[in-house]
């Protein structure tokens, strides 16, 4: 029951994205493009992805799965098909159904799968990538996207070491503190699946 | 086992992926990948209608058998289009004399006083240095499109614009984009189409 209400809302999010004024109003920016739209967008297929592997236990396919939602949002981070999606319809839609199946929805899936380990592992290397982003952003004398500003450049580069800096403190949070409830409760109903 | 299988393939399909999506390595940018693209395949211009600094109508096609170049700018401007009126200046002392040097506006506003404004301020005569605007929206917007000219407002009622010198081969096809400041690889590439 949770599922089905997990893919139904994802779905909603997505359709809202896709047709309210929302959408090109995020696209305004670069940085709530890429710090708005983006992550809806992925979040909406990630709730259903996390809605489909509910009771499923299948932890072997958590890394690839992560890896293929990491390999699809560095495709789609490059500013050249940033611009691209910008120019052409075609190119949109296709980013749209990327970042939401190939994107959002393994996302969902293999974190709901992965252990606390490989959970822990995607995000510092998110945190890394992000620093490491946010920093070219802020470093590059020119413009990186033909279709924004150099100021827009500059506030997404921000943005990227601000998500970064959260990420790390988040991981830090949980290392710390050490709240890994959530892989544990998973792991008993994977057993009880099993029995 | 499986999982490290799976992973990667998904490695290797998402490296195939960025590997086309980035002209193999070579274009991060749209602007890199219009540069790559158009010395693959020059591409023929739409022969638009001009008027110059001193009023009189022009078309592209006038200039064919003659090694033309081209820039885009705004007579208002008050950085890029400054550099490149320069450089312009720069090709004007050193080109062949039968090659033709069109500096072209994308602003509406640009009428032939305000056209002048920017003839005078880098001393370009016709008929060797045209500086022209385009009377037809349709036509302009089919040319900046065609040359893959991205003009988005910025914040103080001016343009940003990806900026570029443009060379067009004598049958009328744009063959080649070179940075504002690099004269001097125009210049040989132009001595050596002439070879």
């Amino acid at each position: 029951m949770r599922a089905d209400r997990a893919i139904i809302g994802g779905a909603a999010l997505l359709l809202l994205l896709a047709l309210s004024p929302l959408g090109p109003l995020l696209e305004s920016r670069l940085a709530t493009h890429i710090l708005g739209y983006y992550p809806l967008n992925v979040a909406g297929g990630a709730v259903i992805g996390a809605g489909l592997a509910q009771g499923r236990g299948v932890p072997w396919t958590a890394a690839p799965a992560l890896l293929m939602a990491t390999l699809t949002l560095a495709f789609w981070a490059l500013p050249r098909w940033i611009d691209a999606s910008l120019a052409d319809d075609s190119v949109h839609a296709a980013r749209t159904a990327n970042l939401a199946l190939l994107a959002g929805l393994p996302l969902g899936w293999g974190w709901t799968q992965a252990g606390p380990i490989l959970r822990g592992f995607f995000i510092a290397n998110a945190a890394a990538m992000l620093a490491v982003m946010g920093w070219l952003m802020l470093a590059v004398p020119s413009r990186l996207c033909n279709a924004y500003l150099l100021s827009d450049q500059r506030q997404l580069g921000n943005g990227f070491l601000i998500v970064a800096a959260g990420l790390v403190a988040a991981l830090l949070g949980q290392a710390l503190i050490g709240s890994m409830r959530e892989p544990g409760s998973r792991r008993q109903h994977a057993c009880h699946l099993a029995e | 086992m499986r999982a490290a299988l799976a992973t990667i393939a998904v490695a290797a399909i998402g490296a195939a992926a960025l590997w086309w999506g980035t002209d193999q390595g070579r274009a991060l940018t749209s602007e890199a990948a219009r540069r790559n693209d158009i010395a693959a395949a020059p591409r023929l211009l739409p022969d638009v209608t001009f008027h110059d600094q001193t009023g009189a109508a022009f078309a592209l096609s006038d200039y064919r058998g003659a090694p033309l170049v081209l820039e885009f700018v705004y007579a208002t401007c008050p950085d890029i289009c400054i550099t490149l009126g320069t450089a312009f200046e720069r090709l004007d002392a050193t080109l062949p004399e039968d090659a033709r040097l069109v500096s072209i506006s994308f602003d509406p506003r640009d009428d032939t006083e305000r056209l002048g404004w920017f003839a005078d301020r880098h001393g370009a005569q016709t008929p060797r240095w045209r500086v022209a605007g385009i009377e037809d929206d349709a036509d302009r917007a089919a040319l900046l499109a065609r040359a893959d000219v991205v003009v988005i407002p910025d914040a103080m009622g001016g343009f940003v614009h990806n900026a570029g010198l443009y060379l067009v081969d004598p049958e009328g096809r744009l063959s080649a984009i070179f940075e504002p400041e690099d004269t001097e690889g125009l210049r040989v590439a132009l001595a050596g189409d002439a070879r």
